[in-house]
């Protein structure tokens, strides 16, 4: 796997860059493709864009229902990005990608995750240490 | 469904009538009342009005999926009108998955958006991807070859007379199930007739190259048994129609209670099209909800339902359950499953099923017997490791709760 490049805030105002903002829901390959044109996003924190993403109306039929997923997702899920929360702006996440075609643009998937809690733990324990090599799941 | 065929009936103005139970309350509450349309009298028992005929046929694939699926195969193997790879028929589960699960997590391209393309354009995607030998696009070619699939059309055309409904009055169950089957079978030959109609409207119109592709795709993994491509695969089980699908994890970190991280080996998580649908990890694996290290342990759920049914949707929800629970589903403060990641002096859980204890509600059942001690020292990694600092490894584990 090849190291992304990260955007860094100076390169992106010299090369002044689209930024193409995917959330994706659960494992999908696939998610919600928003694009912000370089001055509408710079200063706006990540999680307003999202909300800006998931609150547009003009989806087509095929994006609107990866948009029911996302929000099938985030009930009881939260957005994240590469496994963490989506705090600061987009520049401090965003990575540098190119099109076949050889244009440049900022690049951040979001994902939309509910956790599956396997494995929760009954309400008191009941003993046994681990080092004496005996535990259970307690759930399937 | 299968029960209710076993008994006797009455048929009556296009419904199904059960017996009604003999109770001598029943029978004085119901004497003025044999003349209305809910109630049949034969040979002296009464029937009461069930199950629309119609509706019966109509729903018969949602009502007994497994029987509907058995009467498909065998109709499908019977006319040979579905291509086979050697001795292995490309049955609908191939189907299912190719096209309802792998576009799910096959990315088609990156960059910026263009025209969101749609199920039909992931195989072409895919074709394009995979090499696949000459004979199966030769074959291929042969099956969706127009003078075939014209054959083919003619010799179902021939094939089924049309069905009257059954008489009127009595029917056995044998009988009864010999009709249905019958129908069905009338159903699903016309539902195979629009599909060669529609190769052939295709392959007139020159959109058979596409085709093609598509079915040597099916052809080629149907004989050669398996296919991966972006950390999606398809595996057939032994010389059945039966496969699993799986998807792969890659590296992740997950953190312990301290803080410290430990980096977990790329794994497959798959899910057998044989119900019920429940992800597990295909090779020899360890993580706090596998039970040991064995290949193919299930993953621990929770709250999940694995379906009875197969379908696209239900897979896809147990490989995103699956996937889920092992990147983001340990928490660190709560050393949730069989195992912590750290070597705890806290006592871990162990259940006994008999002790009177209220469970919480989505706990399926306890298990009473015990699980070896899994130990991931061996997977403890520096918080400053390359792969985590570059962000090509992400700790999933660091926002649960």
């Amino acid at each position: 796997m090849t190291k992304p490049e990260k955007a860094g805030k100076t390169e992106v105002f010299e090369q002044v860059l689209p930024l193409v903002l995917e959330i994706i829901p659960g494992q999908a390959a696939e998610g919600l493709i928003d694009v912000y044109e370089p001055g509408s996003y710079e200063e706006k924190p990540l999680r307003k864009l999202c909300e800006m993403t998931l609150n547009e109306k003009n989806w087509s039929i095929e994006d609107q229902q990866i948009l029911e997923d996302v929000n099938r997702q985030l009930a009881g899920g939260r957005l994240m990005c590469r496994g963490r929360a989506i705090d600061g702006t987009a520049l401090d996440q965003a990575v540098v990608e190119e099109t076949e075609e050889g244009e440049r643009y900022l690049y951040l998937p979001i994902r939309a995750i509910k956790p599956q809690e396997g494995g929760s733990l009954p309400s008191r324990p009941v003993v046994r240490a681990p080092r004496e090599g005996r535990a259970t799941c307690g759930t399937c | 469904m299968r029960n209710l065929l076993t008994s006797n009936l009455v048929l009556k103005s296009g419904f199904l009538c059960v017996p009604l139970l003999f109770d001598p309350e029943m029978e004085r509450e119901t004497a003025g009342r044999r003349a209305a349309d809910a109630l049949v009298e034969t040979n002296g028992r009464l029937f009461v009005k069930a199950l629309s005929l119609r509706s019966l046929l109509e729903n018969y694939e949602r009502l007994d999926p497994e029987g509907y699926r058995e009467l498909s195969d065998a109709r499908l193997q019977g006319s040979r009108t579905w291509p086979y790879a050697g001795d292995i028929p490309i049955g609908g589960k191939l189907e299912t998955i190719i096209s309802g699960v792998l576009p799910r997590f096959v990315r088609r391209s990156k960059g910026r958006p263009g025209r969101r393309s749609g199920p039909e354009d992931i195989l072409d995607v895919v074709a394009g991807k995979v090499p696949i030998p000459a004979r199966y696009i030769e074959e291929a070619a042969v099956t969706i070859d127009a003078a075939a699939l014209r054959r083919r059309l003619r010799d179902l055309e021939g094939r089924d007379a049309p069905l009257n409904p059954p008489d009127e009055g009595p029917i056995s169950g044998g009988d009864l199930r010999e009709w249905i089957r019958r129908m069905l079978s009338a159903r699903m030959a016309e539902r195979e007739k629009d599909r060669l109609r529609r190769m052939l409207e295709r392959r007139e119109s020159g959109a058979g190259a596409a085709e093609g592709n598509r079915l040597a795709l099916q052809l080629y993994i149907a004989a050669e048994g398996s296919l991966e491509i972006d950390g999606f695969g398809i595996s057939r089980i032994g010389s059945t129609d039966d496969y699993i699908a799986y998807k792969r994890t890659g590296e992740y970190a997950l953190k312990d209670y301290y803080g410290r991280l430990y980096l977990f080996p790329d794994c497959r998580v798959g899910v057998a099209t044989i119900v019920p649908l429940r992800p597990f990890v295909m090779e020899s694996y360890k993580h706090p909800f596998l039970e040991g290290t064995d290949p193919g342990q299930p993953i621990c759920l929770r709250a999940f339902q694995p379906s009875r049914v197969f379908t696209a949707a239900a897979m896809i929800r147990a490989l995103e359950e699956g996937i889920g629970a092992l990147l983001h589903g340990y928490s660190s403060r709560r050393r949730n499953g069989y195992h912590s990641l750290d070597r705890t002096t806290l006592p871990l859980w162990t259940a006994e099923p008999d002790d009177g204890d209220p469970w919480p509600p989505d706990y399926p059942f306890v298990r009473s017997r015990l699980v070896p001690y899994v130990d991931f020292e061996d997977y403890r990694v520096p918080k400053d490791h390359p792969g985590i600092v570059s962000g090509e490894v992400e700790v999933t584990n660091d926002l649960m709760p």
